[in-house]
């Protein structure tokens, strides 16, 4: 296999899309509840969470009808069906961990369970509650108000459980499913400098927690200086001189999604400089196209002042050393 | 006041904080079913014997190997192939799971193993209680194999052949075109991880290490008064990173340290080269410049969740410290060096966040949340005056480095409201408040208000709009005075300007058939800082988006999608220190569109074939006006990407697979187009930088089913 972003990825991703809005929605949809008002069900939903009527045989009790299923039986694969493993479902309320108490479903299966994705009538964050009470740990702990839970995102809506392999936890789909969504950073990702998200050397979750962090956008790190660092520690410092804009937000001169302009950043120079060096002498000179020169070839103000990130000569305070 | 009992062990006094912070924020609503609210009261688990539960051990997933034939005349190529050879390659694949029958579990991949971006990881362990996992990573980013340049690595030095003769222009360097040879530059990252963590019964401990080797060249410039050399600077460094985290959990709570240390190491100190000008004015036949110095950064944050009743607070301190002690290089390389103040910086910038949320539902449908976020950054470096001999050549006086400081805070307040199930409002305010030192401003506030509008208007259609405005000022602008010459008093520094921005966002999606699905987007952003006479005036962003994909049927997909955006930015300058008399527009678009296909299960099951078309197009048009209007040349890439696989099942458990990647790329930029070493007189420059070329890559992989 050579590059994931090939047909056999994309035909991963539409999987996973089409199984996580159309083949769970396909569950849903051809559920015999379907034709209940969602508030109704989502009613029942609550009155048989609290009355707690589970089966009296747990999974086989569910299997005896859904065993035909592959996509249940998959459970099986995962942790999440494997009643070896300390903390899953499957080790304690069985499939009832997750789809709520049997009550009277199993009288013709007429009555609603507790069903995942888009099209569920349980809301996302109910549906959520279901995931987080097992998964509230240090990487999930701001997921509560973050920017996926205010935009009803379900878990279900990226995570697949009745399977081995996650397919958003593969780093060759990731990309994929966010920019699904994220389609400004999917226009980026393919412009002519970007970090290399569109083959996959780099993810989205390499800097970002979709699940929510303490820092803006989700950021792994404290602020988006740090979270650069953590790649290009080279930049960190500190240094005897420092550019004042490179210590406070890396963002203020690239866009790290990808840019038309060379090396991400977000215009070109020398005006991306002129922005803010406005002096006497050459930097309040209008710089023309055309016939090249120090200023509007090579590497522009950088042909000189090339320690633009900061430098630690004692002689580098214009950042030419 | 009694306090509590001294033998109430910690959990428990968790547990009560939570309680009490839970019943304290009444009303509340806890909604949902999560497993702690369960009624367990009927469930007769003990009984519960998963007879129908599968159980499976042993191996599965595959294995493979292939070659390939990748064509990479132009490196560039490589950023999409994933490698730089020209020629025949070879890699592995894996992707094994093995499941022992007593619940171990040991995972190994492996992805283009072989080439500069493979990847391969081994994780054992019991899920669910302890893991340890061994990583590699590969990344390599392709500039170009085609900068022309006279000099030459060797170690920390640049130098030019032995027969090389100075000129006053790059035009009177005699052997300038016989000795230019083709360099490479780009960037290889090897990184190698291993981690473990542990799960207790209310504890997680986990620790990660993580080193990386940096190789590579990249794009500098040597510069002599006013004389300048395009260098191949070597890169050969390495970072090491160790981070443990352990984090504590209970009924309502959830607490926790994490902690981290970084150094990074650089194997040069400095680059430095021989001058290929004849020194004019003075200047020196050799200059030296820093090379990134080696440094340190640690940091250790507690973080504290509590929850209950539908309410959650969660409550961070960290503190940081970034030190770097590097010996620093001489003043100047050009005679003796002045003395220096210190031998070397004994640099040091500490930081502190702390920062506060909290998260809540009052009412059924309503939800609110708060933030305030602190975050200080104290330079503890010791100020000195450094003397500055420019660019190896001259004295001018010494020069105070200065600190940066800066504390920011900002608060946050939202609320989501829930009309009826098909919509609500998402809204809310922040404001952001910064203090600095040695800046233009002392203080910049910012006053954001946001608001989102989300309607399913049917089970097949939804749709949102978004729509944020902020308004950015600050204290007095009184620009620096420490600056060699002084600034335009018209000039706002763009990041610090006063700014007026708009931002608005709109999305309609449609799911109304299980074959057919598709969304579209529009967005708009503007900026004006309204306060700017020279500098940047404006900034337009536009854009739209719309894709699609469709199922023909179980074994046939296709998708389409279409991306357009562009950004105008308008700015001004002034070449008399006044009012502006010239202006600057930049106007950039991109384009981007593909389609895919993908089609299994043909010829009784045994074929699956993909296909994937991509076409990106971005340029950007500078007009320079002055009078008269002076446009700059050509800046555009433009892209077209083909991506084809078919795997054909040899046998039961035996597949081949064959890819075919074809890459069309063009690129411009007004920096070298057309450009020869010697386009500029006192500037050596690369040469023409630009790529146009047509690559293929063919690979057959060879894969065996556990």
């Amino acid at each position: 296999m050579m590059n994931k972003n090939t047909g056999w990825f994309s035909s991963k991703v539409i999987n996973l899309l089409m199984l996580t809005a159309v083949t769970l929605s396909f569950n849903v949809m051809s559920a015999p509840w379907d034709d209940q008002p969602p508030k109704e069900v989502e009613a029942l939903l609550d009155k048989k969470f609290a009355e707690g009527k589970y089966s009296a045989k747990g999974a086989d009790t569910c299997l005896m009808c859904h065993r035909k299923s592959p996509k249940v039986m998959a459970l099986f694969d995962g942790v999440h069906g494997n009643i070896d493993v300390k903390g899953s479902p499957m080790a304690d309320l069985q499939c009832e961990a997750c789809h709520g108490p049997l009550g009277k479903h199993n009288r013709g299966g007429k009555e609603p369970m507790i069903t995942f994705g888009s099209n569920s009538p349980v809301p996302a964050d109910k549906q959520n509650s279901v995931c987080m009470s097992c998964h509230n740990d240090d990487e999930r702990m701001a997921w509560s108000g973050n920017h996926h839970d205010n935009a009803d995102v379900s878990c279900a809506n990226c995570h697949q459980v009745h399977t081995g392999h996650d397919p958003i936890a593969d780093r060759a789909t990731e990309v994929a499913v966010c920019t699904s969504c994220h389609t400004q950073q999917k226009a980026d990702m393919n412009k002519r400098s970007s970090h290399p998200l569109k083959w996959q050397q780099m993810v989205c979750s390499d800097c970002h927690n979709p699940h929510g962090t303490l820092a803006d956008a989700s950021l792994k790190q404290m602020s988006v200086n740090e979270n650069c660092y953590s790649c290009h520690a080279e930049k960190r410092g500190p240094k005897l001189w420092e550019h004042a804009p490179v210590t406070e937000n890396c963002a203020t001169c690239h866009n790290p999604h990808g840019s038309v302009n060379e090396a991400m950043l977000i215009s070109k120079p020398p005006m991306l400089c002129q922005q803010c060096h406005a002096s006497v002498g050459h930097t309040s000179n209008a710089v023309f196209g055309g016939n090249p020169n120090a200023f509007n070839a090579g590497q522009s103000c950088m042909n000189c002042h090339s320690q633009v990130h900061g430098s630690n000569h004692p002689s580098g305070k214009l950042l030419q050393r | 006041m009694k306090t509590l009992p001294f033998h109430i062990n910690k959990p428990l006094q968790l547990s009560l904080i939570a309680l009490a912070i839970s019943a304290s924020i009444t009303p509340a609503l806890a909604d949902g079913y999560g497993l702690q609210s369960a009624n367990r009261d009927n469930a007769k688990v003990e009984k519960w014997q998963c007879k129908r539960c599968v159980t499976s051990s042993g191996f599965s997933g595959s294995v493979g190997v292939g070659a390939a034939y990748n064509d990479a005349s132009d490196i560039h190529f490589g950023n999409t192939s994933g490698t730089d050879t020209d020629g025949a390659v070879g890699h592995l694949e894996a992707d094994v799971n093995y499941t022992s029958a007593t619940g171990y579990q040991t995972l190994i991949e492996a992805d283009k193993l072989g080439y500069d971006t493979g990847s391969a990881k081994i994780e054992t362990g019991r899920p669910g209680q302890y893991q340890i996992a061994l990583g590699y990573r590969g990344l390599a980013n392709y500039d170009t194999n085609a900068a022309l340049s006279p000099y030459r690595n060797s170690g920390d030095q640049l130098v030019l052949p032995d027969s090389w003769q100075t000129g006053a222009t790059t035009g009177q360097m005699p052997t300038l075109n016989a000795d230019v040879t083709d360099t490479t530059l780009k960037t290889l990252r090897d990184r190698f991880l291993l981690g473990a963590d542990y799960k207790g019964s209310f504890y997680k401990a986990t620790i990660n290490y993580q080193h990386e080797e940096r190789q590579g060249k990249r794009s500098f410039s040597g510069n002599l008064l006013t004389n300048s050399a395009m260098l191949a600077q070597p890169i050969d460094d390495s970072t090491d990173e160790l981070a443990a985290k352990i984090y504590f959990n209970g009924k309502g709570w959830l607490i926790g340290i994490d902690s981290s240390f970084s150094q990074y190491k650089n194997d040069h100190q400095a680059i430095s080269w021989n001058s290929a000008f004849t020194p004019t004015f003075g200047a020196a036949y050799e200059g030296q410049s820093a090379a990134s110095p080696d440094n340190k950064a640690y940091r250790v944050g507690a973080n504290a969740q509590l929850s209950g009743n539908g309410h959650q607070v969660l409550m961070n301190l960290s503190v940081a410290s970034f030190t770097q002690d590097q010996a620093f290089l001489p003043a100047t390389i050009n005679g003796p060096s002045p003395a220096l103040p210190a031998s070397n910086l004994d640099g040091q910038v500490d930081t502190t966040d702390m920062k506060l949320k909290y998260s809540g539902r009052l009412a059924r449908g309503l939800s609110v949340r708060a933030r305030y976020d602190y975050s200080d950054r104290d330079n503890k470096t010791t100020l000195n005056p450094y003397p500055q001999v420019i660019t190896d050549s001259y004295y001018a006086g010494t020069a105070v480095n200065p600190e940066y400081d800066r504390t920011k805070q900002l608060v946050d307040v939202g609320a989501k409201y829930r009309f009826t199930r098909s919509m609500y409002i998402d809204g809310g305010y922040r404001y952001d408040h910064n203090d600095y030192s040695d800046l233009d401003r002392d203080s910049l506030q910012q006053n954001t208000l946001y608001a989102k509008l989300n309607y399913r208007i049917s089970p097949a259609w939804s749709a949102w709009i978004k729509a944020t405005a902020s308004d950015r000022t600050g204290s007095a602008y009184n620009a620096v005075t420490t600056t060699s010459s002084p600034s335009n008093p018209y000039l706002r520094k763009s990041y610090l300007a006063d700014r007026e921005r708009q931002e608005y966002k709109l999305n309609v999606a449609y799911s109304g058939s299980e074959a057919f699905s598709a969304s579209a987007n529009v967005h708009a952003n503007f900026d004006d800082y309204d306060d700017t006479q020279v500098g940047l005036t404006s900034v337009d962003i536009q854009g739209y988006d719309i894709s699609a994909s469709y199922r023909v049927n179980e074994d046939f997909n296709i998708n389409a999608y279409l991306n357009q955006d562009w950004r105008d930015s308008k700015q001004a300058g002034s070449t008399n220190f006044g009012l502006p008399n010239w202006y600057a527009n930049t106007d950039e678009q991109s384009t981007l569109v593909g389609a895919g296909l993908d089609y299994q299960n043909l010829f009784d099951s045994k074929l699956n074939l993909g296909l994937d078309y991509s076409y990106s197009d971005g340029q950007s048009d500078t007009d320079v006006i002055q009078g008269l209007t002076s446009p700059y040349g050509d800046y555009f890439a433009e892209k077209h990407n083909i991506n084809a696989f078919a795997k054909y099942q040899l046998a039961e458990k035996m597949a081949l697979r064959f890819d075919w990647i074809f890459e069309n790329y063009k690129d411009s930029d007004w920096l070298n187009q057309g450009l020869a070493v010697d386009s500029i007189p006192n500037v050596l420059i690369f040469g023409d930088l630009n790529h146009d070329y047509n690559a293929h890559y063919f690979g057959l992989t060879f894969s065996y089913q556990l």
